[in-house]
């Protein structure tokens, strides 16, 4: 039963593949000299976001260690907070800071390393915490100096898990499709680009399909060598301070700052902007309920299948399948949605989009390791003779159901940034996100740095819907 | 006397390799061995937890081994204990009653019974993340033994006890054993429980049964 469960949850995954397979029984690659530059050009610049967010990030990550105890967690959660805001919130903090901003592959990276430094700054952190253990102080007391330490036991000591933090980076930004979608510009400048055009505008639909193949197989290459860990013991407690950067942590703080605040440098003229466009006004509510829905709709979904698989709780091998499992490229699963007309309800094929490609990200964040940890508790309520439905009613729902709704809140309030599978699906601005991938497109930053607002709100509150969801649930289960 | 025949596993780098394997029907069973020797690993393939293709177990005339881990109906504590975090003791083994489809009024009486022999009634009530090491084992005992199973297993079940708790400890286990009628299979690389506790001791050393 868990095994089909299982692989029913994987065909589900697997949908919008299965569906351009059934319209495209051929699949072929497109033209090298066509493909080359931009495979080129998406290694670039997944190369130099990996890089740029290592260096700035492992500079943080060094700042984080001057910093102790609680103070030290508060700083990473505001590190960590770029890497929650919608795409389109940083895309438009970036457009009103920088002046005329760079379109194009350094845009696209300058992006990526600004959203990714406060990542990899608490990636590495916390290996510094964990694998270092006692030598930063051993060789203190030996009296080495700063870079001694850095160079001859921090590096090779964490050579791997820097190398594994820029697959991570890499890898998120080879596939990063938002971003390129504004800010590269008018040619493809990544694989995910190429797949979009190759299907909105040359309906080259077999070569789409080839090419997202072959950027998920890259993927789940890269994901395999992500998941290598070692094993982890905290040596929190133990005093970095010799290793630490007084000056580390104000560049992953400054970002946040920055992408925070962005859209408030364009909210004056905006407020002008938009009093000039009464229609806009007439539509929003329209709009703010179409953002409301999506949000609390993919959240739903997304409970949904996190609570799906508690139930069937999957095999180790199953689990372990899918936190290696890559969704298809974002345009892939837009446009696969198209071909289904059965489905016609546009809000329908955005949840269903949105969580289809969210899913493997929510999973690998937490759920992955919420099922782990609740093996051996599993283990021990069949061998007591207890059936599935006892052992999740009794055992997995009332342990996860709060983490389930909290991640699928952080589902919905990235939904409602979503513009990327949007405007594939949608014929019209249905959501704000919407609005303000169409305003951005015609250069009024400013009209859509008030607008972003409102969405960041229909997103706060589907997040509190969902929190107040886990509570009541939660409630019940000890009840 | 229930015997165990044709215990093979393969792992990467790590083999059990146990043509017969004689397990006492009553009193405990000891199987020994230093860290790494396999002792955890059969006793999961005895459970059900590790398959063992072509295992038998005959038990009183029927072979376990084709049975489902839940149908072998064997009580099992292990070296974690694996109480359920969010429930209270009572809960803990309560719902191994309603997983052997006890009836609520047989499941009260025989809570009953276990809890005054085990003398667990001051903490029966209170989370099990927050009782000690002793009672959380009290507590893992009563819910291994609710569900009257064939047999005991006892996975290095004072490992995380101190000195004085051991003692305490033997002396619950062989008590139950003895007022029970149960059989156990206890493993253990401790040469005190070994004395205290074992009628037959099986010496384990990697993956292979050396001397019995």
């Amino acid at each position: 039963m868990t095994q089909l469960g299982g692989l029913f949850f994987i065909t589900i995954l697997s949908l919008p593949y299965l569906i351009l397979i059934w319209h495209i029984p051929q699949a072929h690659l497109p033209s090298w000299s066509e493909a080359q530059p931009v495979l080129l050009k998406t290694l670039w610049q997944a190369f130099l976001s990996a890089t740029g967010s290592l260096f700035f990030g492992a500079w943080g990550a060094l700042g984080l260690l001057k910093i102790s105890g609680k103070r030290r967690e508060i700083f990473k959660f505001i590190f960590m907070l770029p890497n929650f805001l919608p795409s389109i919130f940083v895309v438009l903090s970036v457009l009103n800071f920088f002046q005329p901003f760079p379109y194009g592959v350094a845009g696209i990276v300058i992006v990526h390393v600004l959203i990714n430094v406060g990542l990899v700054a608490f990636i590495l952190s916390d290996s510094f915490e964990n694998q270092l253990g006692g030598v930063v102080e051993l060789a203190m007391i030996e009296g080495a100096s700063r870079f001694q330490i850095l160079l001859q036991g921090v590096l090779p000591m964490l050579k791997r898990d820097l190398f594994l933090c820029f697959i991570t980076v890499f890898s998120l930004c080879f596939s990063s499709f938002a971003i390129p979608l504004i800010l590269g510009g008018p040619s493809a400048s990544t694989f995910e680009i190429l797949i979009y055009q190759k299907i909105k505008i040359m309906a080259q639909w077999s070569e789409a399909l080839s090419l997202s193949a072959l950027q998920s197989l890259v993927l789940i290459g890269l994901t395999l060598f992500i998941r290598q860990n070692r094993p982890i013991i905290d040596y929190k407690w133990r005093d970095f301070s010799a290793l630490g950067s007084k000056t580390g942590f104000l560049i992953p703080l400054f970002i946040s700052a920055l992408l925070l605040t962005g859209p408030l440098l364009g909210l004056p003229a905006g407020v002008r902007q938009i009093q000039n466009l009464p229609v806009l006004w007439d539509m929003f509510s329209d709009q703010i309920l179409g953002s409301l829905v999506v949000g609390i709709g993919s959240g739903l979904l997304c409970l949904g299948m996190l609570i799906f698989l508690a139930l069937f709780y999957p095999s180790l091998r199953i689990r372990k399948i899918l936190v290696s499992y890559v969704a298809p490229s974002t345009a892939l699963v837009g446009f696969s949605l198209l071909l289904m007309p059965e489905i016609e309800n546009v809000f329908f094929k955005i949840i269903l989009g949105f969580g289809l490609i969210i899913f493997p990200l929510i999973y690998r964040l937490r759920w992955y390791s919420v099922l782990d940890a609740l093996a051996p508790q599993v283990e021990m309520g069949a061998l007591l003779g207890a059936g599935p439905f006892l052992i999740f009613s009794k055992i997995l729902y009332p342990q996860c159901f709060k983490i389930a709704c909290r991640l699928a809140g952080l589902c919905a309030f990235w939904a409602t940034g979503d513009f990327a599978i949007s405007s594939i699906v949608a014929d019209r601005d249905i959501s704000v996100a919407l609005v303000i991938q169409g305003l951005i497109g015609s250069y009024r930053i400013e009209s859509a740095s008030v607008l972003i607002w409102p969405m960041l709100l229909c997103g706060g509150l589907c997040y509190l819907f969902f929190i107040g969801l886990g509570y009541v649930g939660s409630q019940k289960s000890v009840s | 006397m229930s015997e165990v025949k044709n215990l093979y596993l393969k792992y990467d780098n790590f083999t059990i390799s146990i043509p017969k394997l004689e397990l006492l029907d009553q009193g405990v069973t000891a199987l020994c061995g230093p860290n790494g020797s396999g002792k955890t690993t059969v006793v999961r393939a005895l459970l059900g937890l590790e398959k063992a293709t072509g295992m038998e177990w005959v038990f009183k005339g029927e072979d376990l081994a084709r049975l489902k881990p839940a149908d072998r109906k064997i009580g099992v504590v292990f070296q974690g204990l694996e109480l359920f975090p969010h429930m209270s003791a009572r809960q803990n083994v309560m719902f191994a009653a309603s997983a052997r489809n006890i009836s609520k009024t047989e499941a009260e009486g025989k809570l009953k019974e276990l809890s005054n022999l085990l003398n667990v009634d001051h903490f029966l009530d209170q989370s099990v993340s927050v009782l000690s090491g002793g009672e959380k084992q009290r507590t893992a005992l009563m819910r291994a033994l609710i569900g009257s199973p064939r047999m005991l297993f006892l996975d290095e079940p004072f490992s995380a006890l101190d000195k004085h708790l051991r003692t305490e400890a033997r002396k619950l286990i062989k008590s139950i054993v003895a007022k029970h009628n149960i059989p156990a299979l206890l493993v253990t690389h401790d040469d005190d429980d070994l004395k205290e506790l074992a009628s037959k001791v099986i010496y384990l050393d990697n993956g292979r049964v050396q001397t019995t």
